[in-house]
């Protein structure tokens, strides 16, 4: 079964300072037959976005079966239209990633409602990190903002994926990323919700050995189309690639 | 009277919490426009990222400005008792280390600080940890038994003062910085009760003003001599120049 990861992350890692390099990540899809994966920096994500989409930018030059996803502050507003500016019209960048600076900490829609509207002509989705049912409530917040534009929830709720599901069933433009909590039944229970084409793969590494996301998946009690949908139809739909044009 | 001039804290590199504009080039040049003749610096990717990518840049944009000094920094909950990392970094050139408890969220009587305090022993450095929350001087007590190496308060304010002169006066390798200051009379008061030889100027430049620190820090009735050693004396003792 073919898989396109839509949230994996490289560089040193936070805290040990771990290397993960493209050519790890390399090394990884080929492991688990992901063909595509959307890709930010680690140190963007930690502490200095326009670093790390530079970083981006090289490596996604490099790696056709590499896409960079933008990263900006919402601390940033000016400095983060010029990052979009600069990545997100080209093909190489697929998503852009909305942070507050913080791990763990969400953002809102005060907070980032003008790069969102700098954003509404770029067409590709954002991606909001959503640990816990306070960023879930604001994710959808978001989404209800900005109705036109598709919003991931990375991480899907964590261990609040049950709100994070119920929200999404609700407001049409949020889809799931499947990292974060390991429960054996938010899978099955998201699919009965929203269905499955609005349920997206993504392994968080390097924080995360994609063999338990996808072990997770494979083990959900749902269809085989389903978990191609998960693993890989969600994804194309939502950044718009047909199987012709991959 | 003019004065030399050591900032004990300061720091530059990104600071993705709040907007902040704090290139190494900004940081030399309000040195520079303030008359402070050297900084201990370290670059905040070692504070927010890992401190192995931050103390590599702390190195190389120190080694690009003549006023810079080298500041290490390890975070204890990436750090897996490699001996002799403290000497190994001193080696390179790091003047002091800085801690950041609060920032990264750890307690102070963290199992891996201890054991980077135990290697720390081996050289002649002085460590800065974070204190600028009410508890953290006491706290930082249960780590100073037997120790030598000299500690510095960093954060010090008018309302943890008590707590960190009581500390002190059990503890005389603890000194205090000055970033958190702002109350008046709070420097003299903290002179008259620990001395002028165990308090440091820290301004936190990039992060707060260089200018604020040291118009509270000349504007404060203690005496030159005391100005002397708190501006500059003190450092340079610690880093074995005077």
């Amino acid at each position: 079964m073919p898989i396109i990861d839509v949230h994996a992350e490289i560089g040193t890692t936070p805290l040990w300072g771990v290397p993960f390099t493209d050519q790890n990540l390399a090394r990884s899809m080929q492991k688990y037959g992901v063909e595509r994966s959307i890709i930010s920096s680690t140190i963007g994500n930690s502490c200095d976005f326009v670093r790390g989409n530079g970083q981006i930018a090289r490596v996604v030059q490099a790696n056709p079966v590499m896409l960079g996803c933008v990263v900006v502050n919402i601390n940033y507003p000016e400095q983060s239209q010029k990052e979009m500016h600069s990545y997100i019209g080209t093909d190489k960048f697929a998503a852009l990633m909305l942070t507050s600076g913080v791990r763990g900490r969400f953002v809102t829609l005060a907070e980032s409602e003008d790069i969102l509207n700098a954003h509404r002509r770029f067409i590709k989705p954002v991606y909001l990190h959503v640990p816990n049912q306070a960023a879930a409530i604001a994710a959808n917040e978001i989404a209800k903002a900005f109705p036109i534009m598709k919003f991931v929830m990375i991480g899907m709720g964590g261990d609040d994926w049950r709100m994070a599901t119920v929200l999404a069933e609700k407001t049409l433009n949020l889809v799931l990323e499947v990292s974060g909590s390991s429960s054996p039944d938010k899978i099955c229970f998201a699919v009965e919700h929203i269905g499955s084409h609005r349920i997206a793969y993504g392994s968080g590494l390097p924080y995360v050995d994609p063999s338990a996301i996808i072990g997770l998946v494979q083990d959900a009690d749902i269809t085989d189309l389903d978990k191609r949908n998960i693993f890989e139809g969600s994804a194309r739909r939502l950044f718009g690639w047909n199987r012709a044009s991959s | 009277m003019a004065f030399e001039i050591i900032d004990a804290n300061t720091v530059f590199g990104p600071w993705p919490i709040v907007r902040a504009d704090m290139p190494v080039d900004r940081l030399a040049k309000a040195l520079t426009n303030h008359g402070v003749s050297k900084a201990l610096a370290l670059s905040t990717v070692g504070l927010l990222h890992n401190y192995g990518d931050g103390n590599a840049e702390t190195l190389r944009l120190c080694a690009e400005h003549e006023s810079l000094i080298p500041v290490a920094t390890v975070d204890p909950r990436g750090y897996f008792g490699v001996q002799g990392i403290a000497a190994k970094l001193v080696e390179q050139g790091f003047k002091m280390f800085r801690f950041f408890p609060l920032t990264q969220n750890w307690p102070v009587d963290h199992a891996a600080f201890v054991d980077l305090l135990d290697d720390i022993a081996s050289v002649d450095v002085p460590v800065m940890v974070q204190a600028h929350e009410s508890g953290c001087p006491s706290s930082l007590m249960r780590v100073l038994p037997d120790r030598k190496t000299t500690f510095i308060l960093e954060g010090i304010s008018f309302e943890n003062m008590a707590e960190a002169v009581a500390v002190m006066r059990r503890y005389p390798n603890v000194l205090c910085e000055t970033r958190e200051l702002k109350v008046p009379g709070a420097l003299r008061f903290l002179v008259d009760q620990v001395g002028a030889d165990r308090v440091i100027f820290g301004s936190g430049c990039l992060r707060s003003s260089l200018a604020a620190a040291l118009g509270y820090l000349m504007d404060a009735e203690i005496s030159d001599d005391a100005k002397a050693a708190v501006l500059a004396g003190n450092m340079k003792r610690l880093l074995g120049g005077g």
